[in-house]
């Protein structure tokens, strides 16, 4: 289990990241969310022993995470950080030996990840000569090569067309399934929502949300009501006490309220609207929490 | 440990097995085999037939005869004779010196026993020629009760060796390009190596799985025990060049020296010279490379590199011309001070001792100056190091510096 306790950083003035906790489980997919400049970086640097934060602890099953601990950690950085000049296979051997993976092991696992991500051939090219995603893929591999117990993953779909982007993500849910605790961060929120159970939001430095996704948008009280019909009165709808906002879309609108207590106003305008077809109360997407608190943090 | 050694030896299998070492020693290979048979080259393409030897003689009535058979004896073999000989008169002696019209002045005078010699001339060139062919005649004249010659010579008083001189000028190619090639391979090794790993991201992921420390220790190893390898081959070019010198002597029957010959033969003391200089590059290499190690985690890019490599580059450059220059053109106060700078020291030392500029008392507080130096660096850039190899700032080198020296305080 990662322990993460009231952890606090600073350089100087500028405090990095102050008074975060968290804890992941075993088969547990934890997210860390913030916009640039956040402070997740200087976290997954604390997580792995490379700085030591000013206050608070970090531990990985009982004890202080250290740089000892390197070996069983896995980490995918948002951009491309692969030595491009070297062939492949000569690339693991040296990313992977770094972890202390034995050659055999490495030339198994690269093997059994090259064909899982269809990428065999390229196994002897330079790695300066495969496109954006297959490098992508190539990254991803460094990061499972030593098979870790902790995988931190940042942006790890970034440059991924679709199919490539499951294959990413069942490779995820496996590494769920055998036990590996996985931090995931990701700017595409809705990757976020279909992954993680539990999240935090740093925002320079401070947390702005935090816990279980369910709880958060239960917290958050703002609903969605998605509504189609052949006519619309906008007028009315927008008369209701509670409305924030309402969204014009090709088939349907999207009205954005403030509480529960307003879905009844608005179902009783809807009801004299000609062809209701659809009348959907919709919890708001994690985008849209994120967005709204990162704004009024920056607000405040 | 094993991380270390590990980095260690993926460093210099990346370097070892480029075509591009292969290509440079090669290069290198050939131009120290020229280097040390220089003597022997010119002396290949120089034609000294086209010279004379003006030389005005004084004999008495007994000496006459060994003029004629030293003109003989010297131009013999010769289509157009080389040694000229012209009969003067004694009021030469006192104007020797201050006259263009001769090289040698040669008087020969009996005495009871044998006869005396006294030779004039403005350099050495043709002194073991003349004197040995004269006592050889007079063997030849004297025949029994022999008495070897007395030998009076004379030179110019402000005569300088030209020898000596060649020598210390040829130090500067013995020694201080080799240095200089040396510390320049380094600092490009460590480097690139650094550069291209942290302009790459890949910096990242290594980090992530060993210390910046022993990410920064590593590479100052492996570039060290690259020049230490490329200083090995270099000796063994300089071997190949002096036994092709040596062979080449042996089959053209020219009695020209390599410049290893020479240099053993003018340094006594070479096995301590070799000794201060494996020192000095060694140590005088650590601190170059520690600095370049610092610069290249500075950069974000290779262009960024290049640029802040300059200073460093100057240094080297200013160095290498100090020992090349500052002995030949008098400008000993200049290489004895430069020798007492630890950037300048690992190419001065070496050069300024050899000449016997500098006592041993003075190599080693040089020596102390710059192993006192490098350390003080070693401990001042390693934390600065383990912050900026992690960090993409943009802004100018020395305002990034301060940025990196703050931020290391605090990590």
């Amino acid at each position: 289990m990662l322990d993460v306790k009231n952890v606090s950083m600073s350089y100087g003035e500028v405090k990095a990241v102050q008074n975060l906790s968290f804890t992941i489980k075993p088969g547990e997919i934890f997210g860390l969310l913030g916009t640039n400049g956040a402070g997740k970086t200087t976290t997954f640097r604390m997580i792995m022993g490379l700085i030591q934060p000013k206050s608070g602890s970090i531990t990985l099953d009982g004890h202080q995470v250290s740089y000892d601990d390197v070996n069983d950690i896995g980490y995918m950085i948002e951009e491309r950080s692969l030595l491009t000049k070297i062939t492949v296979k000569d690339l693991m051997y040296y990313l992977g030996q770094l972890k202390e993976v034995s050659k055999e092991d490495i030339e198994k696992r690269l093997d059994y990840w090259l064909d899982r991500f269809h990428i065999t051939e390229y196994k002897l090219k330079k790695v300066k000569e495969l496109s954006k995603g297959n490098q992508q893929k190539i990254q991803f591999i460094a990061a499972l090569i030593n098979n870790p117990k902790l995988l931190i993953l940042d942006e790890p779909f970034s440059g991924l067309d679709p199919i490539n982007t499951e294959l990413f993500v069942q490779t995820i849910r496996d590494f769920q399934k055998q036990g590996t605790m996985v931090i995931f961060s990701s700017h595409q929120l809705d990757h976020v929502e279909s992954f993680c159970e539990k999240i935090v939001v740093l925002e320079k430095g401070q947390v702005i949300l935090e816990g279980p996704i369910q709880t958060i948008k239960e917290t958050y009280q703002k609903l969605n009501i998605r509504i189609k019909a052949t006519h619309i009165d906008m007028k009315s709808l927008e008369n209701i006490e509670g409305v924030i906002q309402i969204d014009t879309y090709p088939n349907a609108i999207m009205v954005k309220v403030a509480s529960k207590e307003c879905v009844k106003d608005v179902f009783d305008v809807v009801k004299t609207f000609d062809h209701v077809t659809t009348f959907d109360v919709l919890e708001p997407p994690l985008s849209e929490i994120f967005i709204d608190k990162v704004t009024r943090h920056e607000k405040a | 440990m094993k991380k270390l050694k590990f980095l260690i030896s993926f460093g210099l299998k990346k370097r070892l097995l480029k075509k591009s070492f292969l290509i440079s020693n090669i290069i290198i290979g050939l131009l120290t085999i020229v280097i040390i048979n220089l003597p022997t080259i010119i002396g290949l393409f120089d034609n000294d037939n086209d010279q004379t030897v003006q030389i005005a003689y004084i004999t008495d009535r007994e000496t006459s005869s060994y003029i004629t058979s030293l003109d003989v004896t010297l131009n013999q073999g010769l289509d157009v004779p080389m040694f000229i000989f012209t009969e003067t008169t004694t009021e030469l002696e006192d104007t020797f010196f201050d006259q263009q019209q001769y090289d040698i002045l040669l008087r020969l005078s009996a005495q009871e026993a044998s006869i005396n010699i006294q030779l004039y001339r403005f350099n050495t060139t043709y002194d073991t020629a003349i004197l040995q062919t004269l006592q050889l005649l007079d063997v030849i004249d004297q025949n029994q009760n022999y008495m070897p010659p007395t030998t009076e010579t004379f030179l110019p008083q402000d005569y300088e060796d030209p020898v000596i001189n060649e020598i210390i000028s040829g130090l500067s190619s013995v020694f201080t390009l080799p240095l200089f090639l040396i510390l320049t391979f380094g600092i490009q090794f460590v480097g690139v190596d650094i550069i291209e790993e942290k302009s790459s991201k890949a910096i990242e992921t290594i980090i992530s799985s060993v210390k910046a420390s022993i990410h920064f220790l590593s590479k100052i190893i492996a570039s060290l025990i690259f020049i230490l390898i490329q200083s090995i081959l270099l000796v063994i070019y300089g071997l190949i060049g002096s036994a092709i010198g040596n062979q080449s002597t042996s089959v053209t029957g020219m009695s020209t020296e390599s410049l290893t010959e020479v240099f053993v033969q003018y340094f006594p003391n070479w096995q301590s010279i070799l000794v201060i200089t494996a020192l000095f590059i060694l140590i005088g290499a650590m601190l170059y490379l520690v600095i370049a190690a610092l610069t290249a985690s500075i950069a974000t890019t290779q262009e960024d590199y290049q640029t802040f490599q300059g200073p460093i580059m100057i240094l080297l450059v200013i160095g290498f011309y100090i020992s090349l220059f500052a002995s030949a053109a008098g400008g000993d106060t200049i290489l004895r001070i430069a020798s007492f700078i630890p950037f300048f020291a690992p190419m001065t030392v070496p050069v300024a001792y050899a000449s016997g500029l500098l006592s041993n008392i003075e190599v080693f507080l040089a020596l102390a100056t710059l192993l006192i130096s490098t350390g003080i660096v070693i401990v001042l850039v390693t934390p600065i190091y383990k912050v900026a190899i992690l960090s993409y700032e943009q802004t100018k080198l020395f305002q990034r510096l301060k940025f990196y020296i703050q931020k290391s305080k605090h990590e």
